[in-house]
């Protein structure tokens, strides 16, 4: 299956001098390495990348493997000299932003009212693609399923799954962190195929299936 | 029981070296947050740099599966529209200023991965996976080479994929990193994946494929996208307070120690702790940052053919809506 080169496990013979590269940061070759580009302490990722390049390459691994290079490249432009007119916020509106960010914490309805009017919706509104929530809604749970997001008035929104089975599944979204699975629920006579699917202003699911009457149902 | 020599020496140097009398764990500085990105404007993004301006080290912004945007490659975000991967690394670029502007230590380096996963691609051929794979790969790049032009000074831009055995088939999975693998100069990628249903006993570890794992994956294929491949850097979910999910990464590096002859090295390790949190409790899969770091170290030191010196890092992931 891989025609990749050889690696080799860390073993016990060079674990030790691994610890003591990673324990206390004063072997030889890594502070010529460090020093190599600056004259000052390494910081503690900068040293945190040292210790895994110098794992790998105790483990075997030669200068040119990529991943070396890779973890490599990255430590040295952390090792860069910092520039002596360094800007912290260049286009000087981060304290704006900040601000800004604050607000839309302090009311999400409000938040969410002017995103939408500016055309830059909080939420998503209609089907989406399926996939799992991460800790609260599987994979063999949208499986089938048919998704769609829909918006709240108070300015959260519903992930709701339908699954053939009829079965409501979903997830509720929040400002701040706020993410929580609500209780199934059953959608009347099913979904049927080619049921349209719309999110109502309320916050409601709108069922339409061919040639019959639509439904509401409540997400919760 | 009596520790054996290179564990007591590990223990005391570690002990030494930070100050600490509970083994290997960072500072409280180093120990991260990662992130599911639900909210991505500027004032979001730059708010949520700020706000983790505390922190030094290895974490994840994820976004969601691989999708396209009117043409355009890019994620899912959970509740929110769909953005390509431009806004993607926007958001990205955005988070690394307000790091860089709050930044609470001049000593602190934030090494940031650009998440997607392996969910909900099923249905997407494999070329589409395949050029899904090299764009992210190239947004990558170009984010990293505007942090590097900016702020190389506080960040470093990665890539990360959360990969599941439960969410996709291998063959697909395979064909996204395939195609992030083919960019030139493409950047390190976080596996932080999950080994679900993979073996969790020795006696597990089972021919040149080794043990199979959920949806007809297995060891070889856990261990070939998340080492075998250049970029990638195992840094895997460490969730369930049983400590099985360690015991299963660990099985899956004896099997590539024994079996493949190409060992694994672990960069970090990931709980959930603060997710669960935020969403009402997720009660067996808790692991708090330093439970899932204690899990897989311990489990690594527990056969010498699995050991590494050091974890280094350690992130807990939230939910940013």
């Amino acid at each position: 299956m891989s025609d990749k080169p050889r690696r080799f496990r860390l073993r016990s013979s060079v674990l030790l001098a691994a610890v003591i590269l990673a324990g206390v940061g004063a072997s030889a070759a890594a502070s010529a390495s460090l020093s190599s580009t600056s004259s000052s302490a390494p910081t503690g990722v900068e040293q945190q990348l040292q210790d895994e390049i110098d794992a790998l390459r105790a483990a075997g691994l030669p200068a040119s493997d990529p991943k070396v290079r890779m973890l490599q490249r990255s430590l040295d432009r952390l090792r860069a000299p910092v520039p002596a007119n360094l800007r912290r916020d260049p286009r000087g509106d981060v304290p704006a932003l900040l601000s800004e960010a604050s607000e839309q914490q302090a009311d999400p309805r409000a938040a969410a009212t002017e995103a939408a009017a500016e055309g830059e919706p909080l939420w998503e509104s209609g089907t989406v693609d399926c996939e799992p929530v991460p800790g609260l809604l599987s994979a063999a749970e949208v499986a089938g399923a048919t998704c769609v997001s829909v918006p709240q008035p108070d300015g959260t929104s519903r992930y709701v799954a339908l699954g053939a089975d009829g079965v409501a599944r979903t997830v509720m979204f929040g400002i701040a962190g706020q993410v929580q699975r609500l209780p199934d629920t059953q959608v009347p006579a099913g979904l049927a195929p080619g049921t349209a699917v719309t999110p109502t202003p309320d916050g409601d699911l709108q069922l339409a299936p061919p040639g019959r009457q639509p439904t509401v149902v409540d997400v919760g | 029981m009596a520790m054996r020599p290179t564990r007591w020496l590990a223990t005391v140097l570690c002990a030494a070296a930070i100050g600490s009398a509970a083994g290997c764990h960072k500072p409280p500085a180093y120990e991260t947050n990662s992130f599911y990105m639900g909210r991505t404007s500027e004032a979001d993004s730059v708010s949520l740099g700020c706000a983790n301006s505390g922190k030094a080290g290895r974490m994840t912004l994820f976004f969601g599966a691989p999708t396209t945007v009117n043409g355009v490659p890019g994620a899912t975000v959970w509740g929110a529209p769909d953005i390509d991967v431009n806004q993607i690394g926007k958001s990205v670029t955005d988070f690394v200023r307000g790091y860089a502007y709050c930044r609470q230590d001049p000593s602190f380096r934030i090494l940031i991965g650009i998440g997607t996963s392996n969910s909900a691609i099923d249905g997407r051929t494999d070329d589409w996976l395949y050029q899904h794979g090299q764009a992210w790969a190239t947004m990558v790049r170009q984010v990293a080479d505007v942090v590097n032009a900016n702020w190389s000074w506080a960040a470093q831009i990665y890539a990360a994929w959360d990969a599941e055995p439960s969410w996709s088939q291998f063959t697909k999975a395979n064909a996204w990193m395939a195609g992030y693998d083919s960019v030139p100069g493409r950047l390190a990628l976080y596996y932080n994946g999950s080994a679900d249903g993979c073996p969790t006993t020795e006696a597990g570890i089972a021919g040149p494929w080794g043990g199979p794992c959920n949806n007809a994956w297995n060891q070889n294929a856990v261990w070939y996208l998340s080492w075998a491949y250049d970029p990638a850097l195992p840094f895997p979910q460490i969730y369930a307070t049983s400590g099985v999910n360690a015991r299963q990464w660990q099985l899956i590096d004896l099997f590539a120690t024994t079996v493949r002859g190409d060992g694994m090295f672990f960069f970090g390790t990931m709980s959930q702790s603060g997710a669960c949190q935020q969403n009402g409790g997720c009660p067996g899969t808790d692991n708090t940052v330093h439970q899932a770091w204690d899990f897989m170290t311990s489990w690594l030191k527990s056969d010498a053919r699995t050991q590494q010196g050091e974890i280094d890092g350690m992130t807990d992931v939230r939910w940013n809506t």
